[in-house]
C-alpha cells in the first residue's frame, strides 16, 4: 500500500516538475520576446499597450508622439538615393547623399519620421544631416532609410549622444568582478566581432551601439582592448540606461545582465511611450551565445525601429538559455567527476 | 515488456540526439548532461503513460 502511494506521488511530482522546469527556463527569455506580426508594444506611462494596425489606442499614442515632436526637434534623414534627384550625383561616393533635404512646404512637424519615408524633412539647427546609404521599400510601399549598425565608445559627459539616428547601449548592472571578468570580456569580444567601428564608415544613417567608458581617448580604448574596456566601464551610464528602459518596473537592474538597450530616434529615450528594444543576456555565458545575440541585435536595430517588438515568445532565446544552462552545469559536473577520480 | 522497454529506450535516444542537434552545447559536460536529462525525461514520461510493469 505504502509502495503504491509512493509511486503515485512520484508520478504526480514528475508531472508537476516538468512543466515548472520548462516554464522557469523560458521565463528568462522574457525580454527577447516578440508579438504577433503587424503589432508593436508601446508604453503609455509605463503601461504596455499592444498596438495593431487599426487600433484606436495607436491613433491616440500617435497624436501624443506628434505633439511631442512639435516641441522637441529632431535631426532628419535626407531623402534616400532611390528618389529622383534634380542635380547630378558627384563622382565620388555616389551612393551617399549628404545634402540637407529640401524643406517640405506645409508639412506638419514630425511628419517625416525615420523609417517613414521622405516628405517630412525639416532642417534642424546645428544638426548634421544624415545620408541614406541604401533604400528599400517599407511595408506601405514608401522607400525607407536603411540604418547601419555600428559601435563606438561614449563617455558620461557625451550623454545623450547627438546627431545619430538612434543609439543603443551595452548596459551592465555591475562592474566586472574577478569571477565575472572573462564573461564580460566575452561580451566585449562579441560586441567587437559583430559590429563595425563607427570610424570605419563614412557619415550615414547610423544606429550606434555604445560601450560606456570613463575615458575613450587612451591608446587602449582607441584600439578597443577588451581588458581595458571592461576594467574602465562607466557603470553610471549603464545603470541609467537600464532604469530608463525599465518601463514596466520589472527590476531589470537587479538581474545579472548585461542588457542591450536601444532607442530610436535618439531623443526618444525620455518619452514615456517611446519604443525601446531590450535584450537581456543574463542567462547567457558562452561566447557563441553572445555572438548570436549581437547578430540578432544588429538585425533588429537595422530593421525599421517602428517595428521593434517586445513581448511574446522567442524560440531562439529559449534555445540559447537552455544550451548555456546545460553547458554551465554539465561542465561543472564533469570537472567535479574528473577531479574526484 | 522487453519490446516496450526497447521502444522507450529508442524514443529516449532519438529525443536525446534531437535535443543535442537542436541545442548544440559547446562543452562535453553540457552534451552529456543534456543527453542524460532528455533520455531520463522521455523514458520516465513514457513509462508513466505506457507502464511496462514491474
Amino acid at each position: 500500500m505504502a509502495d503504491r502511494i509512493l509511486i503515485a506521488s512520484r508520478a504526480a511530482l514528475a508531472w508537476a516538475l516538468l512543466p515548472a522546469a520548462l516554464l522557469a527556463w523560458s521565463a528568462g527569455a522574457n525580454a527577447q520576446e516578440s508579438t504577433r506580426p503587424g503589432c508593436v508594444t508601446r508604453y503609455d506611462n509605463g503601461r504596455p499597450v499592444v498596438i495593431c494596425d487599426d487600433d484606436d489606442e495607436h491613433k491616440r499614442l500617435q497624436g501624443r508622439r506628434e505633439r511631442f515632436e512639435a516641441v522637441v526637434p529632431r535631426p532628419e534623414l535626407s531623402p534616400p538615393v532611390a528618389a529622383p534627384s534634380p542635380a547630378p550625383a558627384p563622382a565620388a561616393r555616389p551612393r551617399f547623399d549628404v545634402r540637407p533635404p529640401p524643406p517640405a512646404a506645409g508639412a506638419p512637424a514630425g511628419a517625416g519620421r525615420a523609417g517613414g519615408g521622405p516628405g517630412g524633412g525639416k532642417a534642424t539647427t546645428g544638426a548634421r544631416p544624415y545620408a541614406a546609404p541604401t533604400a528599400r521599400p517599407s511595408a506601405n510601399g514608401a522607400p525607407a532609410v536603411r540604418l547601419q549598425a555600428v559601435r563606438a565608445l561614449i563617455e558620461p559627459k557625451e550623454m545623450p549622444p547627438r546627431e545619430v539616428a538612434g543609439y543603443g547601449i551595452v548596459a551592465f548592472t555591475t562592474l566586472a568582478l574577478s569571477h565575472d571578468v572573462e564573461r564580460y570580456k566575452s561580451v566585449c569580444e562579441a560586441y567587437k566581432a559583430t559590429l563595425m567601428s563607427q570610424s570605419d564608415l563614412p557619415p550615414s544613417a547610423q544606429m550606434i551601439t555604445y560601450w560606456p567608458i570613463g575615458n575613450k581617448n587612451t591608446p587602449e580604448a582607441q584600439r578597443a582592448d577588451c581588458a581595458h574596456l571592461v576594467a574602465n566601464y562607466a557603470i553610471r551610464l549603464g545603470l541609467e540606461a537600464i532604469a530608463d528602459a525599465d518601463k514596466k518596473k520589472e527590476g531589470l537592474a537587479s538581474r545579472r545582465g548585461p542588457f542591450l538597450i536601444a532607442w530610436a530616434p535618439s531623443e526618444s529615450r525620455l518619452v514615456p511611450d517611446a519604443v525601446v528594444l531590450v535584450m537581456d543576456l543574463s542567462q547567457l555565458d558562452t561566447q557563441r551565445s553572445f555572438v548570436e545575440v549581437f547578430q540578432d541585435w544588429r538585425q533588429h536595430i537595422t530593421d525599421n525601429p517602428e517595428l521593434w517588438q517586445r513581448g511574446g515568445f522567442n524560440v531562439e532565446a529559449v534555445r540559447r538559455i537552455i544550451r548555456d544552462t546545460f553547458d554551465r552545469y554539465g561542465d561543472g559536473l564533469l570537472r567535479l567527476i574528473t577531479s574526484k577520480t | 515488456m522487453l519490446m516496450k522497454i526497447g521502444l522507450l529506450g529508442a524514443a529516449g535516444l532519438i529525443a536525446s540526439l534531437a535535443a543535442l542537434f537542436w541545442l548544440r552545447p559547446d562543452t562535453n559536460g553540457g552534451q552529456a548532461l543534456l543527453m542524460i536529462v532528455v533520455f531520463a525525461i522521455v523514458t520516465g514520461v513514457g513509462r508513466l503513460i505506457w507502464p511496462t510493469g514491474s
